[in-house]
């Protein structure tokens, strides 16, 4: 393992160890929030607050979401360090997040706070949330699948490529034929038979005149 | 005849194999290592 590999290898492990911690710092901060506070909170400004933030939710939520924006991108980039592409991580960090929030909108609505009935907005949000991290899941794993089955293949590009030398045919010198592999020793020993062949087969592959354009 | 070569080299669909394989497992580990320290790290900011 190379250098480069082995520091890929270690940003990986540290940026989805960062990321999952902040995600999951996130998540309580919300959980807080929907909890404590009936889903909305703030503090300072002119008006007369209803619920206040706690300097909990605030760091909760303000470390998970900024340093789990630092910690993707430690993640993104030891990921492309071991040679994958970094719309995998990015994939990857989508449906972590979305997943895990969907889910836990669902959990609260479906076991709302004392006093409150079940919360009809959490489940459809929570919902929303889930099929977006299934999209982004379904995404990953064809990407995934794609580069697996491609590997070692040339590029659309090369192989499609028309050939950029051709063999000059020279007049009335017959080229090789893929049919008549024998035709060299053939001429060498005097028997002329497999060119005779060869021409017809010539004729009536290209349906035209004898010694026409041949590919 | 040119005919496009189809056929994928067992070493290179190796190598991608196992930079598929390290990267997953880097981020199995993290998120791992994650879910333990996230523990401390709630505990810390509340």
């Amino acid at each position: 393992m190379t250098a480069r590999r082995l520091t890929g290898f270690l940003l990986a492990i540290a940026g989805a160890a960062g990321f999952t911690a902040c995600l999951k710092s996130l998540v309580a901060g919300m959980e807080d929030v929907i909890k404590v506070d009936g889903g909305s909170c703030a503090s300072g400004g002119p008006y007369v607050v209803a619920h206040q933030c706690s300097g909990a939710d605030i760091r909760l939520i303000m470390v998970g979401t900024f340093g789990g924006l630092v910690a993707a991108a430690v993640y993104a980039g030891g990921t492309s360090a071991l040679g994958r592409p970094g719309s995998s991580a990015g994939l990857l960090i989508w449906t972590a997040l979305f997943g895990l929030l969907g889910w836990n909108f669902i959990s609260t609505g479906l076991h709302p706070p004392t006093g409150h009935g079940t919360l009809s907005g959490l489940l459809f949000t929570g919902a929303m949330f889930l099929l977006m991290a299934l999209g982004g899941l379904i995404v990953l794993l064809v990407s995934v699948t794609g580069d697996l089955r491609s590997a070692g293949r040339p590029g659309p590009a090369i192989t499609g490529m028309q050939p950029l030398v051709r063999a000059a045919v020279v007049p009335g010198f017959p080229g090789p034929q893929p049919w008549c592999g024998l035709r060299l020793a053939a001429r060498r020993s005097g028997h002329a038979r497999c060119d005779a062949h060869a021409g017809r087969d010539d004729h009536a592959q290209l349906g035209g005149q004898p010694g026409g354009p041949r590919r | 005849m040119i005919t496009p070569n189809s056929v994928a080299s067992p070493a290179a669909r190796g190598g991608e194999l196992l930079r598929a394989g390290v990267w997953l497992l880097a981020s199995v580990a993290g998120a791992g290592l994650g879910i333990v320290l996230s523990s401390t790290l709630i505990t810390l900011l509340h």
